[in-house]
Protein backbone atom coordinates (compact mmCIF):
# COMPACT_ATOMS: atom_id res chain seq x y z
CA UNK A 1 0.00 0.00 0.00
CA UNK A 2 2.63 2.28 0.71
CA UNK A 3 4.92 0.91 -1.92
CA UNK A 4 1.70 2.28 -4.01
CA UNK A 5 1.60 5.85 -2.68
CA UNK A 6 5.23 6.40 -2.74
CA UNK A 7 4.99 5.00 -6.66
CA UNK A 8 2.59 7.29 -7.27
CA UNK A 9 3.80 10.13 -5.99
CA UNK A 10 6.98 9.53 -7.80
CA UNK A 11 4.86 9.06 -10.87
CA UNK A 12 3.37 12.57 -10.62
CA UNK A 13 6.41 14.23 -10.43
CA UNK A 14 7.48 11.90 -13.37
CA UNK A 15 4.90 12.61 -15.58
CA UNK A 16 4.83 16.62 -14.76
CA UNK A 17 8.32 16.94 -14.88
CA UNK A 18 8.14 15.01 -18.88
CA UNK A 19 5.31 17.57 -19.78
CA UNK A 20 7.69 20.39 -18.57
CA UNK A 21 10.35 19.19 -20.61
CA UNK A 22 8.59 18.65 -23.69
CA UNK A 23 6.77 22.65 -23.59
CA UNK A 24 10.87 24.15 -22.41
CA UNK A 25 11.80 21.65 -25.62
CA UNK A 26 9.46 22.36 -28.29
CA UNK A 27 8.41 25.82 -27.66
CA UNK A 28 5.49 25.10 -29.02
CA UNK A 29 2.56 27.34 -30.47
CA UNK A 30 0.45 26.39 -26.69
CA UNK A 31 3.72 27.79 -24.96
CA UNK A 32 3.44 31.00 -27.23
CA UNK A 33 -0.58 31.30 -26.86
CA UNK A 34 0.07 30.87 -23.08
CA UNK A 35 2.45 34.02 -22.74
CA UNK A 36 -0.11 36.14 -25.16
CA UNK A 37 -3.18 35.05 -23.04
CA UNK A 38 -1.06 36.02 -19.64
CA UNK A 39 0.45 39.56 -20.80
CA UNK A 40 -3.43 40.04 -21.98
CA UNK A 41 -4.88 39.11 -18.80
CA UNK A 42 -2.36 40.84 -17.11
CA UNK A 43 -2.07 43.90 -18.95
CA UNK A 44 -5.39 45.36 -17.33
CA UNK A 45 -3.99 45.17 -13.74
CA UNK A 46 -0.42 46.31 -14.92
CA UNK A 47 -2.01 49.70 -16.58
CA UNK A 48 -4.26 50.12 -12.82
CA UNK A 49 -1.24 49.42 -11.04
CA UNK A 50 0.82 51.65 -12.88
CA UNK A 51 -1.90 54.45 -13.31
CA UNK A 52 -2.04 54.75 -9.02
CA UNK A 53 1.90 54.38 -8.66
CA UNK A 54 3.62 56.54 -11.50
CA UNK A 55 1.96 59.81 -10.22
CA UNK A 56 3.22 59.29 -6.15
CA UNK A 57 6.34 58.16 -7.38
CA UNK A 58 7.13 61.41 -9.92
CA UNK A 59 5.55 63.32 -6.85
CA UNK A 60 8.35 62.34 -4.47
CA UNK A 61 10.93 62.12 -7.20
CA UNK A 62 10.34 65.49 -8.05
CA UNK A 63 10.11 66.90 -4.67
CA UNK A 64 13.34 65.56 -3.54
CA UNK A 65 14.93 66.41 -6.77
CA UNK A 66 13.70 69.68 -7.50
CA UNK A 67 17.05 71.11 -8.05
CA UNK A 68 18.20 68.68 -10.43
CA UNK A 69 14.76 68.90 -11.98
CA UNK A 70 14.60 72.98 -12.87
CA UNK A 71 18.66 72.48 -13.98
CA UNK A 72 17.49 69.26 -16.23
CA UNK A 73 14.77 71.13 -17.96
CA UNK A 74 16.93 74.19 -18.36
CA UNK A 75 19.57 71.63 -20.02
CA UNK A 76 17.27 70.07 -21.94
CA UNK A 77 15.74 73.11 -23.69
CA UNK A 78 19.29 74.31 -24.75
CA UNK A 79 19.41 70.96 -26.68
CA UNK A 80 16.91 71.13 -27.97
CA UNK A 81 17.38 74.17 -29.57
CA UNK A 82 20.56 73.11 -30.80
CA UNK A 83 19.02 69.91 -32.04
CA UNK A 84 16.71 71.96 -34.20
CA UNK A 85 19.74 73.63 -35.22
CA UNK A 86 21.66 70.81 -36.68
CA UNK A 87 18.02 69.08 -37.65
CA UNK A 88 18.04 72.04 -40.17
CA UNK A 89 21.92 71.83 -41.45
CA UNK A 90 21.68 67.97 -41.74
CA UNK A 91 18.36 68.25 -43.81
CA UNK A 92 20.02 68.04 -47.19
CA UNK A 93 22.21 65.30 -46.06
CA UNK A 94 19.55 62.92 -45.01
CA UNK A 95 18.46 63.57 -48.41
CA UNK A 96 21.46 62.98 -50.31
CA UNK A 97 21.91 59.46 -48.65
CA UNK A 98 18.48 58.52 -48.72
CA UNK A 99 18.54 59.44 -52.65
CA UNK A 100 21.61 57.18 -52.52
CA UNK A 101 20.70 54.03 -50.53
CA UNK A 102 17.29 54.18 -52.22
CA UNK A 103 19.50 53.33 -55.89
CA UNK A 104 20.90 50.46 -54.23
CA UNK A 105 16.93 49.14 -52.79
CA UNK A 106 18.43 49.97 -49.32
CA UNK A 107 16.24 50.75 -45.94
CA UNK A 108 16.87 54.28 -44.97
CA UNK A 109 15.85 54.69 -41.16
CA UNK A 110 14.84 58.08 -42.06
CA UNK A 111 12.01 56.56 -44.40
CA UNK A 112 10.70 53.78 -42.61
CA UNK A 113 7.60 54.65 -40.87
CA UNK A 114 7.85 54.52 -36.95
CA UNK A 115 5.07 53.77 -33.91
CA UNK A 116 5.35 55.75 -31.01
CA UNK A 117 4.43 53.77 -27.84
CA UNK A 118 4.35 54.27 -23.96
CA UNK A 119 7.01 52.15 -21.67
CA UNK A 120 4.34 50.51 -19.03
CA UNK A 121 6.45 47.91 -17.44
CA UNK A 122 10.16 46.95 -17.13
CA UNK A 123 11.33 43.11 -16.71
CA UNK A 124 8.69 40.96 -15.31
CA UNK A 125 11.71 38.55 -14.46
CA UNK A 126 15.19 38.92 -12.95
CA UNK A 127 15.93 36.62 -15.89
CA UNK A 128 15.31 38.73 -18.63
CA UNK A 129 15.77 42.31 -19.65
CA UNK A 130 12.43 43.40 -20.99
CA UNK A 131 10.32 46.03 -21.28
CA UNK A 132 6.78 46.38 -21.93
CA UNK A 133 5.36 48.80 -24.44
CA UNK A 134 1.45 50.55 -24.52
CA UNK A 135 1.30 49.31 -28.52
CA UNK A 136 1.24 45.89 -30.11
CA UNK A 137 -0.11 43.98 -32.90
CA UNK A 138 -3.12 46.43 -33.67
CA UNK A 139 -0.86 49.55 -34.38
CA UNK A 140 1.30 47.00 -36.87
CA UNK A 141 3.78 45.98 -34.37
CA UNK A 142 5.16 42.57 -34.79
CA UNK A 143 8.02 40.24 -33.34
CA UNK A 144 11.25 41.11 -35.00
CA UNK A 145 10.85 44.43 -35.46
CA UNK A 146 13.35 47.41 -33.70
CA UNK A 147 12.74 49.58 -31.64
CA UNK A 148 14.87 52.54 -30.51
CA UNK A 149 14.54 55.73 -29.09
CA UNK A 150 16.25 57.93 -26.18
CA UNK A 151 19.66 58.09 -28.32
CA UNK A 152 19.87 55.05 -30.65
CA UNK A 153 18.64 51.10 -30.56
CA UNK A 154 16.80 49.79 -27.08
CA UNK A 155 15.73 46.53 -28.58
CA UNK A 156 13.22 43.73 -30.37
CA UNK A 157 10.18 43.30 -30.22
CA UNK A 158 10.00 39.56 -29.15
CA UNK A 159 6.11 39.25 -28.41
CA UNK A 160 2.73 41.26 -29.01
CA UNK A 161 -0.20 41.06 -27.82
CA UNK A 162 -3.59 43.25 -29.43
CA UNK A 163 -2.47 46.30 -27.31
CA UNK A 164 1.23 45.76 -25.58
CA UNK A 165 4.22 44.54 -26.63
CA UNK A 166 7.27 43.21 -25.37
CA UNK A 167 10.92 44.26 -26.18
CA UNK A 168 13.64 42.60 -25.48
CA UNK A 169 16.29 45.19 -24.69
CA UNK A 170 20.16 45.23 -26.43
CA UNK A 171 21.64 44.34 -22.76
CA UNK A 172 19.74 40.89 -23.07
CA UNK A 173 22.47 38.35 -23.12
CA UNK A 174 20.34 37.01 -26.28
CA UNK A 175 20.97 39.98 -28.11
CA UNK A 176 22.67 39.33 -31.54
CA UNK A 177 22.85 41.77 -34.29
CA UNK A 178 24.90 42.55 -37.34
CA UNK A 179 26.98 46.05 -36.63
CA UNK A 180 29.00 47.96 -38.92
CA UNK A 181 31.92 50.62 -37.38
CA UNK A 182 31.73 54.28 -38.51
CA UNK A 183 32.73 55.24 -41.90
CA UNK A 184 34.74 51.50 -42.24
CA UNK A 185 33.48 48.39 -44.04
CA UNK A 186 34.42 46.73 -40.84
CA UNK A 187 31.06 44.39 -38.85
CA UNK A 188 30.58 42.11 -36.66
CA UNK A 189 28.45 40.32 -33.85
CA UNK A 190 27.07 42.62 -30.85
CA UNK A 191 26.12 40.64 -27.96
CA UNK A 192 24.36 41.58 -24.68
CA UNK A 193 26.11 40.76 -21.24
CA UNK A 194 23.12 41.54 -19.17
CA UNK A 195 22.05 44.68 -17.54
CA UNK A 196 24.30 47.09 -16.43
CA UNK A 197 27.17 45.51 -18.41
CA UNK A 198 28.29 47.44 -22.08
CA UNK A 199 27.96 45.08 -25.08
CA UNK A 200 30.33 43.01 -26.86
CA UNK A 201 31.31 42.99 -30.21
CA UNK A 202 32.42 39.40 -31.57
CA UNK A 203 34.25 38.37 -34.76
CA UNK A 204 35.99 41.47 -35.37
CA UNK A 205 39.26 40.16 -37.55
CA UNK A 206 42.71 41.28 -35.35
CA UNK A 207 43.81 44.76 -36.31
CA UNK A 208 41.19 45.91 -37.84
CA UNK A 209 40.42 49.84 -38.37
CA UNK A 210 37.94 50.24 -35.12
CA UNK A 211 38.81 52.69 -32.34
CA UNK A 212 37.69 53.88 -29.03
CA UNK A 213 34.58 56.32 -29.74
CA UNK A 214 33.69 55.00 -33.32
CA UNK A 215 30.06 54.51 -33.83
CA UNK A 216 28.21 51.07 -34.23
CA UNK A 217 25.45 50.98 -36.37
CA UNK A 218 23.02 47.87 -37.92
CA UNK A 219 24.81 46.55 -41.04
CA UNK A 220 21.84 46.01 -42.37
CA UNK A 221 23.45 43.04 -44.46
CA UNK A 222 20.61 41.01 -46.76
CA UNK A 223 18.97 38.75 -44.30
CA UNK A 224 19.24 41.16 -41.48
CA UNK A 225 16.75 41.05 -39.15
CA UNK A 226 17.02 45.24 -38.82
CA UNK A 227 17.42 48.22 -41.84
CA UNK A 228 20.39 49.87 -41.80
CA UNK A 229 22.13 52.78 -40.03
CA UNK A 230 20.26 52.78 -36.57
CA UNK A 231 22.91 53.62 -34.23
CA UNK A 232 23.15 51.08 -31.44
CA UNK A 233 26.61 52.71 -29.28
CA UNK A 234 30.13 53.58 -29.54
CA UNK A 235 32.96 52.05 -28.84
CA UNK A 236 34.41 52.31 -25.25
CA UNK A 237 37.78 50.53 -26.21
CA UNK A 238 39.51 47.62 -29.05
CA UNK A 239 42.22 45.85 -28.34
CA UNK A 240 44.53 43.08 -30.59
CA UNK A 241 45.83 40.17 -28.02
CA UNK A 242 48.31 38.68 -30.06
CA UNK A 243 47.22 35.15 -29.11
CA UNK A 244 43.76 36.03 -30.21
CA UNK A 245 41.54 35.07 -33.32
CA UNK A 246 39.34 38.04 -32.92
CA UNK A 247 39.57 42.04 -31.86
CA UNK A 248 38.22 42.52 -28.20
CA UNK A 249 35.88 45.40 -28.79
CA UNK A 250 33.33 46.87 -25.79
CA UNK A 251 30.65 49.07 -26.77
CA UNK A 252 28.20 51.44 -24.61
CA UNK A 253 24.97 51.82 -25.77
CA UNK A 254 23.83 55.24 -27.47
CA UNK A 255 20.52 54.67 -25.63
CA UNK A 256 19.90 55.70 -22.45
CA UNK A 257 18.18 52.84 -21.10
CA UNK A 258 17.65 53.85 -18.03
CA UNK A 259 15.13 56.42 -19.32
CA UNK A 260 12.27 54.46 -21.64
CA UNK A 261 9.17 56.99 -20.73
CA UNK A 262 9.00 56.72 -24.67
CA UNK A 263 10.19 54.65 -27.66
CA UNK A 264 9.69 54.20 -31.49
CA UNK A 265 8.97 50.64 -33.35
CA UNK A 266 10.70 50.68 -36.64
CA UNK A 267 7.83 49.30 -38.71
CA UNK A 268 10.03 47.24 -41.10
CA UNK A 269 10.23 43.65 -41.47
CA UNK A 270 12.79 41.68 -43.81
CA UNK A 271 11.68 40.66 -46.59
CA UNK A 272 11.29 36.72 -46.79
CA UNK B 1 -13.56 20.47 -8.15
CA UNK B 2 -13.22 21.01 -4.06
CA UNK B 3 -13.43 24.47 -2.34
CA UNK B 4 -9.99 24.24 -1.39
CA UNK B 5 -8.61 24.01 -4.76
CA UNK B 6 -10.55 26.95 -5.81
CA UNK B 7 -8.91 28.85 -2.97
CA UNK B 8 -5.58 27.74 -3.31
CA UNK B 9 -6.12 29.08 -7.38
CA UNK B 10 -7.04 32.59 -5.80
CA UNK B 11 -4.40 32.89 -3.31
CA UNK B 12 -1.70 31.31 -6.03
CA UNK B 13 -2.64 33.77 -8.65
CA UNK B 14 -2.91 36.88 -6.16
CA UNK B 15 0.57 36.33 -5.20
CA UNK B 16 1.68 35.81 -8.50
CA UNK B 17 -0.24 38.77 -9.85
CA UNK B 18 1.37 41.21 -7.09
CA UNK B 19 5.07 39.73 -7.82
CA UNK B 20 4.38 40.33 -12.04
CA UNK B 21 2.87 44.21 -11.26
CA UNK B 22 4.13 45.44 -8.05
CA UNK B 23 7.40 43.93 -7.00
CA UNK B 24 8.57 44.08 -10.66
CA UNK B 25 8.73 48.02 -9.79
CA UNK B 26 10.90 47.64 -6.79
CA UNK B 27 14.88 47.08 -7.44
CA UNK B 28 17.26 46.35 -4.76
CA UNK B 29 21.15 46.23 -5.79
CA UNK B 30 19.74 45.73 -9.78
CA UNK B 31 17.40 43.16 -9.20
CA UNK B 32 13.74 42.74 -8.50
CA UNK B 33 12.21 40.85 -5.64
CA UNK B 34 10.94 37.35 -6.10
CA UNK B 35 8.34 35.67 -3.58
CA UNK B 36 6.48 33.56 -6.18
CA UNK B 37 9.00 30.86 -5.27
CA UNK B 38 7.19 30.66 -1.92
CA UNK B 39 4.16 29.08 -3.33
CA UNK B 40 5.09 25.29 -4.33
CA UNK B 41 6.94 24.91 -0.97
CA UNK B 42 3.95 26.15 1.11
CA UNK B 43 0.84 24.19 -0.95
CA UNK B 44 3.82 20.84 -0.51
CA UNK B 45 4.07 21.89 3.49
CA UNK B 46 -0.09 21.50 3.87
CA UNK B 47 -1.11 19.32 1.09
CA UNK B 48 2.23 17.05 0.78
CA UNK B 49 4.22 15.64 -2.41
CA UNK B 50 1.50 15.04 -5.01
CA UNK B 51 -0.20 18.58 -4.03
CA UNK B 52 3.34 19.99 -4.10
CA UNK B 53 4.24 19.21 -7.26
CA UNK B 54 0.85 19.65 -9.61
CA UNK B 55 0.60 22.80 -7.28
CA UNK B 56 4.28 23.42 -7.98
CA UNK B 57 3.67 22.98 -11.92
CA UNK B 58 -0.11 24.83 -11.91
CA UNK B 59 2.27 28.15 -10.24
CA UNK B 60 5.34 27.88 -12.59
CA UNK B 61 2.89 27.65 -15.73
CA UNK B 62 1.42 30.68 -14.43
CA UNK B 63 4.84 32.36 -13.92
CA UNK B 64 5.99 31.00 -17.24
CA UNK B 65 2.67 33.28 -18.85
CA UNK B 66 4.52 36.27 -18.09
CA UNK B 67 8.10 35.79 -17.87
CA UNK B 68 9.66 35.81 -21.53
CA UNK B 69 11.98 33.06 -20.54
CA UNK B 70 10.96 29.65 -21.64
CA UNK B 71 7.58 28.08 -20.87
CA UNK B 72 7.80 25.36 -18.80
CA UNK B 73 10.88 26.52 -17.15
CA UNK B 74 9.24 27.92 -14.36
CA UNK B 75 7.02 25.04 -13.81
CA UNK B 76 9.28 22.33 -13.94
CA UNK B 77 11.24 24.13 -11.00
CA UNK B 78 8.37 25.15 -8.90
CA UNK B 79 7.21 21.39 -9.23
CA UNK B 80 10.58 19.91 -7.96
CA UNK B 81 10.68 22.12 -4.98
CA UNK B 82 6.79 21.46 -4.38
CA UNK B 83 7.30 17.68 -4.51
CA UNK B 84 10.60 17.43 -2.58
CA UNK B 85 9.12 20.00 0.57
CA UNK B 86 6.18 18.03 0.17
CA UNK B 87 7.93 14.70 0.69
CA UNK B 88 9.80 16.11 3.91
CA UNK B 89 6.19 17.17 5.29
CA UNK B 90 4.72 13.70 4.51
CA UNK B 91 7.72 11.78 6.03
CA UNK B 92 7.69 13.71 9.55
CA UNK B 93 10.82 15.65 8.67
CA UNK B 94 8.70 19.13 8.84
CA UNK B 95 6.87 20.01 11.67
CA UNK B 96 3.54 21.80 11.16
CA UNK B 97 2.77 25.66 10.82
CA UNK B 98 1.12 25.74 14.08
CA UNK B 99 3.61 23.45 16.08
CA UNK B 100 6.87 26.12 14.46
CA UNK B 101 5.70 29.21 13.14
CA UNK B 102 9.15 29.98 11.99
CA UNK B 103 9.50 26.97 9.86
CA UNK B 104 7.80 28.99 6.67
CA UNK B 105 10.98 31.49 7.00
CA UNK B 106 13.52 28.80 7.30
CA UNK B 107 11.37 26.67 4.13
CA UNK B 108 10.97 30.65 2.18
CA UNK B 109 14.61 30.90 2.25
CA UNK B 110 15.70 27.71 1.28
CA UNK B 111 13.12 27.94 -1.52
CA UNK B 112 14.32 31.08 -2.93
CA UNK B 113 17.84 30.29 -2.78
CA UNK B 114 17.36 26.44 -3.91
CA UNK B 115 14.50 27.46 -6.76
CA UNK B 116 16.53 30.30 -8.01
CA UNK B 117 19.69 28.24 -8.48
CA UNK B 118 18.34 25.11 -9.85
CA UNK B 119 15.78 27.65 -12.33
CA UNK B 120 19.71 28.77 -13.80
CA UNK B 121 20.88 25.56 -13.71
CA UNK B 122 18.03 24.02 -15.66
CA UNK B 123 17.91 27.23 -18.04
CA UNK B 124 21.47 26.84 -19.21
CA UNK B 125 20.88 23.00 -19.25
CA UNK B 126 18.09 23.92 -21.72
CA UNK B 127 20.15 26.24 -24.08
CA UNK B 128 19.50 29.50 -22.31
CA UNK B 129 23.25 30.97 -22.55
CA UNK B 130 22.39 34.58 -21.45
CA UNK B 131 21.91 33.51 -17.85
CA UNK B 132 25.53 33.42 -17.56
CA UNK B 133 25.44 37.23 -17.91
CA UNK B 134 22.83 37.73 -15.11
CA UNK B 135 24.12 38.90 -11.83
CA UNK B 136 23.45 35.61 -9.70
CA UNK B 137 24.96 36.22 -6.48
CA UNK B 138 22.55 39.26 -6.13
CA UNK B 139 19.42 38.10 -7.45
CA UNK B 140 20.36 35.05 -5.06
CA UNK B 141 20.72 36.79 -1.95
CA UNK B 142 17.67 39.09 -2.55
CA UNK B 143 15.44 36.60 -3.81
CA UNK B 144 16.62 34.50 -0.72
CA UNK B 145 15.54 37.27 1.54
CA UNK B 146 12.27 38.42 0.13
CA UNK B 147 11.58 34.78 0.41
CA UNK B 148 12.60 34.33 3.99
CA UNK B 149 10.85 37.54 5.00
CA UNK B 150 7.75 36.68 3.21
CA UNK B 151 7.44 32.98 4.07
CA UNK B 152 5.07 33.52 7.03
CA UNK B 153 2.15 35.12 5.28
CA UNK B 154 2.34 33.41 1.81
CA UNK B 155 2.20 30.24 4.00
CA UNK B 156 -0.45 31.23 6.34
CA UNK B 157 -2.51 32.44 3.20
CA UNK B 158 -1.97 28.91 1.44
CA UNK B 159 -2.86 26.92 4.93
CA UNK B 160 -6.33 29.05 5.24
CA UNK B 161 -6.84 28.13 1.76
CA UNK B 162 -6.39 24.61 1.56
CA UNK B 163 -8.03 24.46 4.89
CA UNK B 164 -5.36 23.19 7.20
CA UNK B 165 -1.74 23.60 7.96
CA UNK B 166 -0.40 19.84 8.01
CA UNK B 167 0.29 17.42 4.89
CA UNK B 168 -2.53 15.05 4.26
CA UNK B 169 -1.16 11.78 5.49
CA UNK B 170 -0.66 13.39 9.17
CA UNK B 171 -4.59 13.70 9.01
CA UNK B 172 -4.60 10.07 7.38
CA UNK B 173 -3.28 8.50 10.18
CA UNK B 174 -4.63 10.79 12.67
CA UNK B 175 -8.12 9.50 11.20
CA UNK B 176 -7.31 5.54 11.50
CA UNK B 177 -5.65 6.29 14.90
Amino acid sequence: MASRQARRRFTVLGVVIVISVLLIATQSSIGGAAKSVGSTLLSPFTSVINTVTRPIGNFFSGALNYSSVTNENAKLRAQIAQMRMGQAEIAYERRQVANVLGLQNLPFLNQLPTETAQTTGIAQSNFSSTITISKGASSGIAPGMAVVGSGGYVGQVISTTAGSATVRLVTDGQTRIGVSFGTTSVMGILQGNGQGDPLAVAYVPIDSLVHAGESVYTNGLSGSEFPAGIPVGHVISAKSVATATQMQIVVAPDANLGNLSYVNVVLWEPLK
Amino acid sequence: MPRSWIRLVVVCLFVVLVQETVAVHALIWGVHPEFAWLLAPSIGLVGGSEAGALGGFGVGLCVDCLVPTPFGLSAMTMAIIGFCVGLAAERGALASIREVWWLPVGIGAASGLVGVGLYFVLGVLFGQTSFQTLPMLNIEVVTTATCALLGVPVAVMVAWAWGSDQPRRRHRLRRMG
